[in-house]
């Protein structure tokens, strides 16, 4: 069933790709400040991750199919959770600057690290819908 | 009716046209392809459908944030976490699953008994002299 498993993969890549195309649906170009970046990022890793999950779970995808869209999600696991603890950090740090009036230079800090952990998350978004197109 | 309903309508019928008899249908491996292909296209057309709903709520909600002028707060935070708890301890239940139908395949294939020269020692007794 090579035919069939292909035309099922280039349908997903279409709909992830006109779906990141459409501005009315790309929460990252609504996001103005980091925090908000880092929010949309993970959201959208979360959104994909559930329909990586409905189609896993559906009995007519193939297993290959499925193995890759579990490989893709465990690559980005780790750095949505890096993500999160980042966010929880500069929270953290700004209660520490509100109580104390120190922390600036961590907050600035921490909010570099978060920018780059989104920038690492964002392709590996891009790859969870990939690995359905290039499975074959 | 939307513009996507109206084309899973139309996959929905075309697959019962093919198989029912009664209506010109066929039951040939063909046709088991073509419906089943119409399926997974009726599943991704459902699925991308969703997740354009759900990207387009989360977009105005980030948007609503950024209007606000504020950070996501913790409860927001911790929605988006369990949902992603949720969908990752999915993926890895179908992952155990899969691999668990792999190796039930590779302990069939290595407990067939492999086939013992007895018919060459049989012969070997008959040729010994009896003293």
């Amino acid at each position: 069933m090579r035919n069939l498993a292909d035309v099922r993969h280039y349908l997903l890549l279409l709909c992830a790709f006109a779906l990141a195309a459409c501005q009315s649906a790309n929460p990252l170009s609504a996001a103005e400040t980091v925090e908000q970046r880092a929010y949309a990022g993970y959201g959208t890793y979360v959104i994909f991750a559930e329909k990586a999950a409905d189609l896993a779970e559906r009995p007519e995808i193939s297993n290959s199919v499925k193995l890759r869209l579990i490989r893709a999600e465990e690559a980005a696991s780790p750095v949505a959770d890096s993500v999160l603890e980042t966010v929880l950090e500069v929270e953290d740090i700004r209660d520490e600057i509100a109580n104390s009036g120190t922390g600036q230079a961590r907050l600035e800090a921490a909010l570099v690290n978060l920018n780059s952990y989104v920038t690492r998350l964002t392709p590996l978004i891009n790859e969870l819908v990939r690995q359905v197109k290039g499975a074959e | 009716m939307d513009f996507l309903a109206l084309v899973r309508l139309a996959i929905n019928s075309v697959s019962l046209l093919l198989v029912n008899p009664a209506l010109g249908g066929r039951n040939n491996i063909r046709v088991t392809q073509a419906v089943e292909l119409l399926g997974v296209l009726d599943a991704l057309i459902e699925e991308g459908e969703d997740a354009y709903d759900d990207l387009k709520a989360f977009t105005e909600q980030v948007r609503g944030i950024a209007a606000e002028g504020r950070s996501p707060t913790p409860d927001e935070w911790e929605s988006l976490r369990v949902r992603k708890q949720s969908a990752h301890d999915r993926l890895q239940a179908v992952k155990e699953e899969i691999l668990g139908e792999e190796e039930q395949e590779d302990d069939q294939e290595t407990s067939s008994p492999e086939p013992t020269d007895e018919t060459q020692a049989d012969e070997d007794d008959d040729n010994v002299i009896p003293v």
